[in-house]
């Protein structure tokens, strides 16, 4: 039992792995850094993810290029929430890992995409290179082959959003701005 | 009017041609795990801290435009999930104790690998 | 008969197996291979996309899965396998989940008119022709369904332009395929494959403005770039699957491959010669083969042809897709009505015209 259960952990670790589609989500200039890793010179396609679907419901990886607004925070929960199961989430560049320049200095950004969503991989630098971003890949795909098909509810529960409603948002903000005033 | 006709057709042949011209060239992509692309000099990447050289003046944390990425108390600590790679503190720092290194691989799936803390004498 | 059901026939009855039994499992084995063909086409074709784009763009295209990339579609197939199936909240469940089989079935329904050689062809339909582009219609049909039921405008305009550009190609598509019923004196697509049996046969060079005709109109109901509007993501999100995922989504993104196959197969059948070799010979025809063994070759010989006609049709539409940027969609449908209508009835009296000088010969 153990060894057929093994096997198709094995069989669905490697096709998941090997082609994650991402999300086209770009919110400021790490969108630039992430439209070049799908271009030639870096060429994201070698390891099978230069499809970029549209399509929230179509896709298994979350980009969070750029900076995260509180405008733009429930579209992102949205959008999370839009995606089929077994979904990750690289937050790329240092705004979207925890606020970056505008951290303790802005009333308008969230500190961290993971104040919202679930993040995998976390990817500094402001913003990265193309490099790096496919270096974050590779870190991905390494994580997710350790997972197993029988801890797959603990994945998924692991990979529930963190807020759910429209008033859990405005908490978040009124939360911020208070660290902002804070600040000040 | 056969001229109008003919134009468009003759620019969409040519530009089938170019896109052809363009694949019998040579490949640019690189390898990218294998292969690394040479840096330039000026590349600003992780912040090496030398702890003999540094004299607690705090300068790097005034300079510092992203406020909070570096904190002197009792340690150096340096949040490279905030930094945004100016070297700012490089620059100003009077006693050389920060280096820049062309290190830029920083992905991980802990945000608290991303704080360095380091001890200052 | 063809030689394969003859042999088939032979060998079951030296069994003892019943004939209305052999009948049924004849059916079965031409179900199985067109299916068989189909997915691998479609497998095969996904990926050479993939590394064929990379060409043109001085990429490398996937390399990692396998050997050269060669399991990435696999790796694809599985994935989409194993992940969750959402139904948006609001739709309308039924026609929902019926949509992309409606899609999908059509296009397999289909593989088995296309006559792969002489004796692989398991439906010899006298009006093969029309069949064709009556059963495919039917996947239009599917993906306004799809449209409409996932309660989604973007769904929603995907579904009616896809609606609005079959309707406007497929008239300067008969126009042309008149064309060629006029040129073969039949409906039959074994028939008019039969008659293109030399190269200077070849219904291409009378109606070489036919053939642009139905290749250009055959973009345009395919919804492959330059006239994927039903799709165009800076417009519509995904089109008419934006809120499909999983395996109800592999249905439309499989069923728009084999589509792209079949239609390719078909225009090389109608316009290219079919499965007959350009040389007038076959290699099976140069050695002192025995009777069976002989047709054997010649039709895998036949089947080659065909599919070598095939891919230098799906090349050109892919070199197409890496060149030239999306149209407007009035535009697309102006050149349907305005250009492409007059110039197929032109194609028309232009045949007649061949015809007749050709009876009299």
């Amino acid at each position: 039992m153990n060894i057929i259960l093994s096997t198709i952990d094995a069989i669905s670790n490697w096709a998941r792995s090997n082609s994650l589609w991402p999300l086209t989500f770009a919110t400021s200039c790490c969108g630039i850094e992430m439209m070049s890793v799908s271009a030639s010179d870096y060429d994201i396609a070698r390891f099978g993810s230069e499809v970029f679907r549209a399509s929230p419901r179509q896709a298994d990886l979350l980009i969070i290029a750029g900076t995260i607004t509180h405008k733009m925070a429930p579209l992102l929960l949205k959008l999370y929430e839009q995606m089929p199961e077994l979904k990750y989430v690289i937050a790329m560049g240092a705004c979207a890992c925890s606020g970056g320049m505008f951290k303790n200095d802005s009333y308008s950004v969230v500190y961290g995409a993971d104040k919202i969503i679930p993040v995998d991989i976390y990817l500094p630098m402001c913003p990265p290179k193309p490099e790096a971003l496919i270096d974050a890949i590779r870190k991905l795909q390494s994580e997710i082959k350790k997972e197993s098909l029988t801890t797959r509810k603990e994945l998924i529960a692991k990979h529930k959003s963190k807020l759910k409603i429209q008033d859990d948002l405005d908490i978040l903000i009124q939360e911020d701005v208070n660290i902002f005033k804070m600040g000040i | 009017m056969i001229k109008s006709f003919i134009y468009p057709i003759k620019e969409l042949i040519k530009g089938l041609l170019t896109v052809l011209k363009n694949g019998f060239k040579e490949k640019v992509t690189l390898e990218y795990p294998e292969k690394k692309k040479v840096l330039n000099n000026n590349f600003r990447g992780k912040i090496k801290y030398d702890k003999t050289k540094c004299i607690k003046c705090k300068i790097c944390q005034k300079v510092c435009p992203a406020k909070g990425t570096i904190e002197i108390n009792e340690t150096f600590k340096i949040d490279y999930s905030q930094c945004i790679f100016c070297a700012n503190c490089v620059e100003f720092c009077p006693k050389g104790a920060l280096t820049i290194t062309k290190e830029y691989e920083l992905a991980t799936n802990n945000k608290n690998e991303l704080i360095f803390n380091e001890g200052i004498n | 008969m063809s030689i394969f059901h003859l042999i088939f026939v032979e060998y079951l009855l030296k069994l003892n197996i019943p004939e209305w039994l052999i009948f049924m499992l004849w059916q079965i084995i031409y179900f199985i291979f067109i299916s068989l063909l189909m997915i691998l086409a479609v497998l095969f074709l996904v990926l050479f996309e993939r590394k064929y784009l990379a060409f043109f763009t001085r990429r490398k295209g996937p390399n990692r899965v396998g050997l050269y990339g060669c399991l990435q579609t696999v790796a694809d197939g599985i994935k989409i396998l194993f992940k969750e199936n959402i139904m948006p909240k609001n739709a309308d469940k039924f026609i929902y989940f019926v949509a992309p089989i409606i899609v999908f079935a059509p296009i397999l329904t289909v593989y088995s008119l296309i006559p792969f050689s002489s004796d692989i062809n398991s439906y010899k339909s006298d009006i093969g022709i029309l069949l064709f582009m009556a059963i495919l219609s039917l996947p239009i049909a599917g993906v306004l369904f799809a449209g409409y039921s996932s309660r989604n405008k973007y769904s929603l305009i995907g579904g009616m332009r896809s609606c609005i550009q079959a309707i406007s190609s497929e008239i300067p598509i008969f126009l042309t395929l008149a064309g060629i019923v006029i040129l073969t004196g039949s409906m039959n697509l074994s028939e008019i494959v039969k008659a293109q049996h030399s190269f200077s046969q070849w219904n291409i060079f009378p109606s070489i403005l036919g053939f642009i005709i139905f290749f250009i109109c055959s973009l345009i109901t395919l919804n492959r770039i330059p006239f994927d509007f039903p799709e165009a993501e800076s417009e519509l999100v995904a089109g008419y699957n934006s809120e499909y995922s999983g395996m109800k989504f592999a249905m439309f993104f499989l069923g728009e491959y084999a589509l792209t196959f079949i239609f390719s197969a078909y225009a090389a059948t109608l316009f290219l010669g079919g499965y007959n070799s350009p040389f007038g010979f076959y290699i099976a025809d140069l050695f002192d083969l025995t009777l069976i063994t002989g047709e054997i070759i010649r039709n895998i010989e036949q089947f080659f042809w065909l599919i070598l006609k095939t891919f230098f049709l799906i090349l050109i539409i892919m070199w197409i897709r890496a060149a030239y940027p999306r149209f407007k969609t009035e535009k697309a449908l102006e050149l349907c009505w305005y250009i492409f209508i007059p110039l197929a009835i032109f194609n028309l009296f232009v045949l007649c015209i061949v015809q007749y000088f050709r009876g009299s010969l």
